[in-house]
């Protein structure tokens, strides 16, 4: 070891100034010339909450996992650090809690279970186009799908996508979720957040596209295969995207809500799947979220009965293994308790005077579907 | 026959009972049991219930206070706000009763498909109110006040009827009728409307009434109830959730956080209370835990800091501490996962073993019973008799001058909102005391339904333009006049200047008003308690000295002569009822006859009481 002059390091919190010798593990791993030194866990602790936004940085040389002594169910990690938080233009009209101190939507707040919005012909048609262009950038997201891609990169494609639309992405800050869109590979049930983990060949990929322009929202998802996947994980994909279309066949004025889950339940354990409990489909439009909360599994007792002009979503998550599922540690990432993998896929449905309109329809130049030959 | 009944029966408890499996209502089997209504033994002579399939409950051993018997998840529940018609409700903006009438209706409508089915095919056809009697029997009740409640309710059923009629046509794929349920019949309708007045009570500030299964189950015996039903009612107003949702989401973090801001003046607080004190330390202990848990959560874990060779170096200690703290948090986010809303019914009267347990469906008058229930008890406490304004009014024309008649017509009128009725045997709330004892009740957690025997909407939004609150009074057993009653004979007595000076203002007579109440409140408290009437009188004026004896006097006098008119209106049970009915093939009716017999009874004892004891106090006083 050698003995030339070795720098003095001093504790970086405020008022200590005790010489340190110990350095946060992240900002080694990064390579980060700032603060990092530190003369005791206490101190470090102490700092920690202004320390960590020092890892936020664009273009990281290296990554780690934040949650190292969680137990994670299956072999996904994530992969931090999380790209900075990407800003949208001022001109373009924000849902209310873009700004708010939690995320939350006032609006949401006020409305109860009960108040299902039935919209007028112009509401309709702002939702058709906001629906268009939320198909539009799925479509884009798609097409950006690759071995090698980071999820992160893919949220960069879709923010993009979506303030060139002149459309703010909803997922970001909505209840502080702190990306533009849902990416969640493999035992991911939903709302994965994107980070910087590769896709790898044999993943699925689920891509949740939510956007807001002209006061409305769209909401829609599907699951892709990255590369080559195995049988067991294109009979999962396959069945969900089939547990979608009959859940849909059923929508028309007077039937109950509670109705599509028997349906949706009976297909997903047919073919051997299970139907995840905690995560419904639900009203979008001036809301985000709103009534009616619509289930996917049998036997539930959901309110509400269909009329012309309601709009909701439909969104079957479907579980190779058991229904149940947990989250990370980062608040977001429902994963599947056993590891096991879980597909999903979603439209926005609009209630017609005898049936229904899916108004995230596939396009004339979407993707061809991965499905189409299976 | 029997025999098929009791199979019958039996069939459908079974069914009832998987449902309640299926549903995770759960009861302490060890202890209760539900029975068909033929094997339970209710104390004898007591009650005129009759049994139309329905089920009681029985205690298999002996039960002791506060032990819990039966957990229902508010999932369970069948209420307007969370049915399946919610939001046609919404859009057509039905409140009230008439909401509940039809979520019970369209989940009967649906047969088997209902996730209801196995409770709802438990109920009996309908609950046999007099509203659903034939006019041959309703003549029985004439004079009482379940003949005048009659006219009233029907009125507005009908009118709520004609509303759901409106409906049923404009979503004609929603409401189809079939074997169980007839949309286009009044029969059909006032049938579950009977059944769900009968059952229903109110569940929390979303719910509102609601059809609870398995609390249905009990019985009803008035002052001998066994449980008490425990539910919390401050829920979200907006979908019922009380353990925290996304309407209270950014509310709720930003309370914790001002929570947590004051967590510190709030823990020496309970150090200096020698009471809280060893809870008071563990509690303090938690939350610190807690707030320094928020601190990280949302964010990264806090890593191990390392030395030059890149080693993690922190005491093991910490590592320790921080394994066990996270899986404390999981054991925590899995408890928070199990946190279900649920009504509790637990014991609140000890009961024997091999008893039937009975609930409380509120402290009514044998006329509000059987105009809600179907039924009524003797040696009923809060028993009863409405006198209709015009009636009063004409008993002041025979005392003071016409001009005077028509000033008290207009103090009632005025200050209708004051003269809320009151029951001595319910607890009359003195003024000052009004919060608290809201609050006892609160706490208590259960279900005292309003004193309004109704069965018509409840929304007084319908009312806008009509009368404003109806003055009513009454007779209260065992035999006194409603504290407002009398209040108001005294002043309706007093000499000009002092009635014109406590008219004056709303102010004025709120101050004077309860004076009165309370002079009379004592009288008959201290007669109750066995004084003559003189020592009461006495102690009376002891409360305050507004009352002459003179005037006291004249209105006792008043009072037995309300009674006495009253009476009259009861008419002779010879004339009204007739001979029993001994049809055996019609046991509904001689039940019926049996309800109406005792009902008028009940009414007549309180009324008989009230005139020999309020003559004897007007020669008494005079």
């Amino acid at each position: 070891m050698s003995t030339t002059e070795k720098k003095q390091h001093l504790c970086n919190t405020e008022g200590c100034g005790k010489p340190a010798k110990l350095q946060c593990p992240t900002c080694v791993k990064l390579e980060l010339k700032g603060p990092s030194y530190f003369c005791s866990q206490e101190c470090f602790k102490q700092n920690w909450p202004n320390h960590k936004a020092a890892h936020q940085v664009s273009n990281p040389k290296a990554t780690y996992n934040p949650f190292p002594s969680y137990k994670f169910t299956g072999p996904l990690r994530p992969v931090y650090p999380l790209s900075p938080y990407r800003k949208v233009p001022a001109d373009i009209p924000r849902p209310d809690y873009a700004d708010s101190p939690y995320g939350a939507s006032k609006m949401e707040q006020t409305y109860g279970n009960g108040q299902i919005v039935c919209m007028t012909p112009e509401e309709i048609e702002k939702m058709r186009y906001v629906c268009r262009l939320g198909r539009e950038v799925l479509d884009i997201a798609a097409r950006a799908i690759r071995v090698g891609i980071t999820t992160d990169e893919i949220d960069r494609i879709v923010h993009e996508a979506t303030i060139e639309r002149k459309a703010y992405p909803s997922p970001l800050n909505y209840y502080q979720f702190p990306k533009s869109v849902c990416i969640s590979v493999n035992e991911v049930v939903c709302h994965g957040i994107p980070d910087q983990r590769k896709l790898e060949d044999g993943d699925i990929v689920n891509i949740d596209i939510s956007l807001y322009r002209d006061g409305f929202h769209t909401d829609l998802n599907k699951t892709y295969f990255v590369g080559n996947v195995n049988e067991k994980s294109k009979k999962l994909v396959k069945t969900t995207r089939e547990c979608l279309q009959k859940a849909i066949s059923l929508v028309k004025p007077g039937v109950r809500y509670r109705d599509l889950g028997a349906v949706i339940e009976s297909h997903a354990t047919a073919n051997g799947f299970s139907v995840v409990r905690s995560y419904c489909g639900h009203g979008v439009g001036k809301m985000f979220h709103s009534a009616p909360n619509v289930p996917h599994y049998a036997k539930n007792k959901t309110i509400g009965i269909m009329k012309p002009g309601h709009v909701f979503t439909i969104e079957p998550m479907i579980n190779e293994g058991s229904y149940h599922n947990q989250s990370w540690n980062d608040g977001w990432t429902e994963v599947t308790i056993d590891g096991k993998r879980s597909a999903q896929f979603e439209h926005t449905i609009l209630v017609t005077e005898d049936g229904y309109e899916i108004l995230t329809a596939h396009l004339p130049d979407s993707p061809e579907s991965q499905l189409k030959d299976l | 026959m029997l025999v098929n009944n009791v199979k019958a029966s039996l069939d459908k408890l079974n069914i009832l009972l998987e449902w309640f499996t299926e549903n995770k209502v759960t009861f302490n089997e060890e202890a209760i049991e539900v029975v068909t209504y033929k094997k339970a033994r209710r104390s004898a002579g007591k009650s005129n219930i009759i049994s139309l399939g329905g089920f009681g409950i029985v205690a298999r051993r002996d039960l002791f206070d506060e032990e819990p018997l039966v957990i229902i998840p508010k999932t369970a529940v069948l209420s307007a706000a969370t049915g399946a018609l919610a939001n046609l409700l919404e859009d057509e903006q039905i409140k009230g009763t008439l909401g509940l009438h039809m979520t019970v209706m369209y989940e009967m409508a649906q047969e088997r498909q209902s996730p209801w089915y196995g409770y709802l095919q438990s109920l009996p056809e309908f609950a046999d109110v007099p509203l659903l009697w034939d006019a041959e029997s309703r003549k029985w009740l004439q004079g009482t006040d379940v003949g005048v409640w009659l006219d009233r309710d029907g009125i507005s059923l009908k009118k709520d009827f004609e509303l759901l009629q409106s409906i049923v046509a404009k979503y004609p794929s929603v409401f189809v009728s079939g074997d169980t349920i007839q949309w286009d019949s009044f029969t059909c309708f006032l049938k579950v409307a009977s059944l769900a007045s009968s059952r229903a009570f109110s569940v929390d500030v979303h719910r509102g009434s609601s059809m609870v299964p398995f609390a249905d189950l009990f019985n009803h015996l008035t002052n001998g109830e066994n449980v008490h039903i425990e539910s919390e009612e401050m829920v979200c107003p907006l979908c019922g959730e009380a353990f925290g949702c996304e309407h209270m989401e950014g509310l709720e973090q930003a309370e914790e956080e001002s929570e947590s801001e004051e967590e510190e003046p709030h823990g020496v607080n309970n150090d200096d209370d020698d009471n809280n004190n060893d809870g008071g330390n563990g509690w303090e202990d938690d939350s610190e835990q807690e707030s320094s848990d928020e601190e990280e959560d949302p964010g990264e874990e806090l890593p191990l800091l390392v030395n030059e060779a890149g080693e993690p170096v922190a005491e093991d200690t910490h590592i320790h501490k921080k394994k066990s703290k996270d899986k404390e948090n999981e054991d925590k986010e899995e408890e928070e996962e199990k946190l279900i809303d649920t009504l509790d019914i637990v014991v609140f009267t000890p009961c024997k073993a091999n008893a039937e347990i009975f609930n409380t469906y509120g402290k009514h008058s044998s006329a509000a019973l059987l105009h809600r229930y179907g039924f009524c008890d003797t040696n009923n406490p809060f028993d009863s008799v409405s006198l209709d304004k015009q009636e009063v009014l004409q008993v002041f024309s025979t005392l003071v001058s016409e001009k005077r008649t028509e000033d008290v017509g207009k103090v009632m009128s005025l200050f209708a909102d004051i003269f809320e009725p009151c029951h001595r045997a319910k607890g009359f709330e003195d003024e000052g005391d009004e919060e608290d004892e809201e609050d006892e009740e609160d706490e208590e957690g259960y279900f005292d339904e309003e004193d309004v025997p109704m069965m018509e909407s409840d929304d007084s939004d319908n009312e806008i333009g009509e009368e404003k609150m109806q003055v009513t009074f009454s007779i209260d057993a065992p035999g006194h006049p409603d504290l407002n009653l009398a209040a108001l004979l005294v002043l309706g007595l007093t000499e000009e200047s002092v009635f014109v000076q406590a008219t004056e203002s709303e102010s004025i007579f709120c101050h004077y008003f309860p004076l009165m109440r309370r002079f009379w409140a004592a009288f008959q408290d201290k007669l109750d308690a066995g004084a003559s009437i003189q020592a009461a009188y006495r102690e009376a004026s002891k409360t305050n000295k507004v009352v002459k004896k003179s005037t006291a006097a004249t209105v006792c006098r008043a009072v037995s002569a309300l009674a006495e008119r009253r009476l009259a209106q009861l008419a002779d049970d010879n004339t009204v009822l007739g001979q029993q009915p001994t049809d055996k093939s019609q046991l509904i009716l001689l039940a019926r006859w049996k309800a109406a017999q005792m009902l008028r009874q009940n009414e007549r004892n309180v009324l008989k009481h009230c005139v020999k004891l309020y003559r004897n106090a007007a020669n008494k006083l005079a």
